[in-house]
């Protein structure tokens, strides 16, 4: 990644630290927010079931009342008189009844009410007649039909209904209204109404706080304010109608101030139903909680603070020594292992680091050894460009032949070390052309030829095509050498022959050093085995060993020297590969 | 850990909801009971079994006790079809047609159980049949003078009870029939024993005054036939048998198992067996099979010789 656009910002600590404790303070904030919510939520909840239980008595209070209304509204339409007077207003169109039939059945409507909770009842007559338990037919009760709920129930086909609050003589009533039917045949025959006082439903909810009983379409039947009668409660109230489906429910109220909730329970018996209003004041509540909900996230960021500095410290140390130990190394010291102390994923990354910092050491000392020898053989090969001593026998050669008059000679000496130096010195090129190189090696070979003159002969076979190929320079010289120092000389063979080839086959170039100088098989061995212990810092074979290494440190693959024992000939055979430029990659 | 999380997340959800199956799953429903009275033991065991039966087939049952009053069974039959019950067991009236209908109409079973509702609609009536009692403790009688007075008049005294036109006077004209049959017996007697203790003993008072020698008294159930007793007793008569129709009762059935002298022979109406016949109608109606519509039960007539074939020691312990 280039530097530019690397972040700086907090260390990886601090980075922790600030984690930890955001992780932290996340469960600390949802649990107060959870817990404010469902504070208030249940605190509701638990203020909406007591509302409820207490709206549940008033309605058992209401069921006791309402029950004798009932019952004399059923009373009535099992009294033979009625069922009688009735069944000839039905069947008879010009039925009129007399005074007395009046008085008769205001004296049985009458013996039916033997509480003074019902005002009156009312029976009316297939063909509009009414009777009554009263005196009079009250104002507004002439004719019943002329009122909607009236209408309604008769048209649902109902036994029985509950009729809107009506006022008769400045006093509420609530109407009970039943069908009258023949027990035998089941003909409808007219219907009775039965009044009750709808103060005698006040005085069971009073002392319980704003009550309403409704209508099943929530019409007010009773209320504490009875100019509330006949409203519909849930319009007051701005309440959804959807609370009517229910058996039991809540609602928020609007237009009565700030949190004032309505409970709803429909009556299980066949009844009106019933609806409180109740405020509910949470605010020391809430603020309790905030409170508490703020200490405890107080301490717990506290608590959260400390635990995410000891982690995060606990966590970065073992980081921070793999940094040290990568400075360590930066500044060369590789052999300064981590010790880890558990098995957990910093474990294994100082034991990976512990291997790679191992092997990275085992390389570097491999890298330092192979560049040792490839110092000591340039220091060879330069060696080998100036020897002093062969400079200095080459001179004293000039010098005596000239002293013995062959100048031709001294010439011609002098003509090849000129070439020789020139080759060698070629402005610290490696790679010199294979023209060159046997240049150099017929140089060497003219100066030693005049130097032991008529020890050895020697023949240079060289396919003409590789001459411009390239090689390493100075690997045939060394070999030449040691084939005319330790093959023929220290032998004291008399005919020397030294014979080089050079070739190419198979994309290499293979030249070749034949001498018959007298190296028996088994130090042919030796010679070769000197030649595989790179490792060896031992005297013996320095020029070849050299000449096998500069060309295995240069080429890749299995190039360099070998020796073999080819009937009397001792072979140096080297291989590199075909170089038709200057370079080798 | 993903898994492992994924698998509490899994066992917290279907916990709760195996729960809320479970709770929701102990009971099927809600039946109604209509209850006559509870002032006899026929009613407080019947009631009892009510509720067991009830329970064992999985259903709650609430109970409304209507003192035999009209207006209260109707309001009771109207409260529970605004309630929304599976089904309602009621005992049986004419008065409760409108009603039972509406309840039918709204899609709620009625099982009608000792004595029964003239409507159609009405799912099943489930009763004892009052003309097999009376005949049957008629027919006991019979035998009784054809073995032990043969040859003697026997006047014979009914206390009836005329407000149960249904069952009581069914029982009383069966018994009736069969006493005609009898050559040498006479019903001298019948009046309304009000099927209380106490008015069944001013009334026999009464018939006795008229009528000393009557050998047979008869009422429509065991209390009424008790207040007979009373009366014999009061004035120290012991050669009147006294027999009754739709006993019932640890009292009647001691009578008979101490074999005593003058009470001699009951039907006994077993209410467990009426209890079950109404539950399991009920429970088939709300099921949707098929229900038979006359439920008529036997009242069969025990006396000191047969008394030990029932198994009433349960009934009487389970209370």
């Amino acid at each position: 990644m280039p530097n530019g656009s690397i972040k700086r910002g907090y260390s990886l600590r601090r980075q922790l630290m600030l984690r930890f404790m955001a992780i932290s303070l996340i469960p600390v904030v949802v649990v107060g927010v959870f817990s404010l919510w469902s504070t208030s939520y249940f605190g509701l909840q638990e203020k909406v079931a007591t509302e409820t239980a207490d709206v549940h008595t008033v309605i058992a209070l209401l069921n006791t009342e309402l029950m004798y209304v009932r019952e004399a509204g059923i009373k009535t339409q099992y009294i033979e008189l009625v069922q009688q007077v009735l069944e000839r207003e039905r069947t008879d169109a010009g039925f009129q009844p007399d005074e007395n039939e009046r008085h008769r059945m205001r004296a049985e409507l009458m013996a039916t009410l033997s509480e003074n909770k019902v005002h009156s009842i009312y029976v009316y007559g297939m063909r509009g007649n009414v009777y009554t338990s009263q005196p009079t037919v009250l104002l507004g009760y002439e004719k019943i039909s002329a009122y909607d709920w009236y209408r309604e129930g008769v048209a649902s086909g109902r036994n029985y209904f509950w009729g809107e609050p009506v006022r008769l003589n400045s006093v509420w009533v609530l109407p009970y209204v039943r069908r009258i039917t023949d027990p035998t045949n089941r003909i409808l025959l007219g219907y009775s109404v039965t009044n009750l006082y709808e103060s005698i439903l006040t005085s069971s909810y009073i002392s319980h706080g704003d009550v309403y009983v409704l209508s099943d379409d929530g019409t007010i039947l009773s209320a504490s304010d009875k100019s509330e009668i006949g409203q519909n409660f849930y319009e007051a109230n701005g309440i959804s109608g959807a609370l009517l489906d229910g058996r039991t429910g809540y609602a928020n109220v609007r237009g009565k101030g700030p949190r004032t909730y309505a409970v709803f329970s429909r009556n299980t018996f066949a009844n009106p139903s019933l609806a409180k209003l109740f405020v509910y004041n949470n605010s020391q509540i809430i603020d309790n909680m905030l409170i508490m909900t703020g200490v405890t996230s107080a301490s717990c960021i506290v608590v959260c603070a400390f635990l995410s500095a000891y982690l995060s410290k606990r966590f970065v140390r073992p980081l921070r020594k793999i940094r040290e130990t990568v400075d360590r190394m930066r500044l060369g010291e590789l052999s300064a292992p981590m010790h880890p102390r558990t098995d957990d994923e910093i474990g294994m990354l100082m034991d990976s680091f512990n291997n790679m910092s191992a092997r990275l050491q085992a390389s570097l000392e491999e890298i330092q050894r192979i560049n040792e020898m490839r110092r000591r053989a340039e220091y060879r090969a330069i060696e080998l460009q100036i020897n002093p001593h062969f400079l200095y026998n080459t001179l004293s050669l000039i010098i005596y032949l000239a002293d013995a008059g062959e100048a031709d000679k001294v010439k011609q000496v002098s003509s090849a070390l000129s070439t020789l130096f020139r080759i060698s010195v070629n402005r610290g090129r490696e790679l010199v052309r294979i023209a060159e190189e046997i240049s150099h090696l017929r140089c060497y070979m003219d100066i030693l030829s005049v130097r032991h003159q008529g020890e050895f002969k020697y023949v240079l076979d060289v396919d003409p095509a590789i001459l411009e190929y390239y090689t390493i320079k100075i690997i045939l010289q060394p070999l030449v050498e040691n084939a005319i120092q330790h093959g023929i000389r220290d032998n004291m063979i008399a005919d020397g022959f030294i014979r080089v080839t050079a070739h190419a086959e198979n994309g290499r170039v293979i030249f070749e050093i034949m001498d018959n100088g007298d190296i028996p098989a088994s130090r042919i061995e030796e010679m070769n085995a000197a030649l595989r212990d790179y490792g060896s810092a031992q005297n013996f074979g320095i020029g070849m060993r050299n000449v096998d290494s500069r060309i295995r440190m240069f080429f890749k693959g299995d190039y360099g020297l070998s020796y073999q024992k080819r009937g009397e000939f001792t072979v140096a055979h080297i291989e590199i590969p075909v170089l038709e430029e200057d370079r080798y990659v | 850990m993903k898994k492992i999380l994924t698998l509490l997340l899994i066992v917290s959800l279907l916990v709760p909801a195996a729960l809320i199956a479970t709770a929701s799953a102990e009971t099927k429903g809600t039946i109604g009971l209509v209850l006559g009275y509870r002032r006899d033991e026929f009613y407080m065991d019947l009631e009892s079994r009510f509720l067991s039966a009830a329970q064992e087939a999985g259903y709650e049952l609430l109970v409304t006790d209507t003192d035999f009053d009209i207006a209260r069974s109707v309001a009771a039959i109207e409260d529970y079809t605004s309630m929304g019950v599976d089904a309602i067991l009621s005992w049986g009236s004419a008065q409760f047609v409108s009603a039972i209908e509406a309840a039918v109409a709204a899609g709620i079973p009625v099982v009608c159980y000792d004595g029964s509702t003239p409507s159609e609609l009405v799912t099943a009536n489930v009763t004892y049949d009052p003309i097999d009692d009376g005949n049957a403790i008629g027919l006991w009688v019979k035998a009784y003078i054809e073995k032990n007075w043969p040859d003697e008049e026997v006047e014979v005294a009914i206390l009836d009870f005329p407000a149960s036109s249904e069952i009581c006077v069914g029982r009383t004209n069966a018994f009736k029939a069969v006493i005609e049959t009898i050559p040498n017996a006479k019903i001298v007697a019948q009046m309304d024993g009000k099927a209380s203790r106490a008015d069944s003993m001013a009334a026999a008072e009464t018939i006795l005054e008229a009528h000393p020698n009557v050998r047979v008294a008869y009422g429509i159930n065991f209390d009424t036939v008790a207040g007979f007793y009373a009366a014999l007793e009061g004035r120290g008569k012991t050669d009147c048998i006294c027999v009754s129709s739709g006993s019932w009762g640890e009292e009647a059935i001691n009578f008979l198992v101490e074999d005593h002298p003058q009470y001699k022979a009951f039907t006994l109406m077993n209410p467990w067996d009426m209890a079950d016949a109404s539950v399991q109608a009920a429970v088939d109606a709300i099921e949707g099979k098929e229900v038979v519509y006359n439920q008529a039960m036997i009242a069969k007539t025990y006396d000191a010789s047969n008394i030990s074939e029932l198994d009433y020691k349960l009934i009487i312990e389970s209370r």
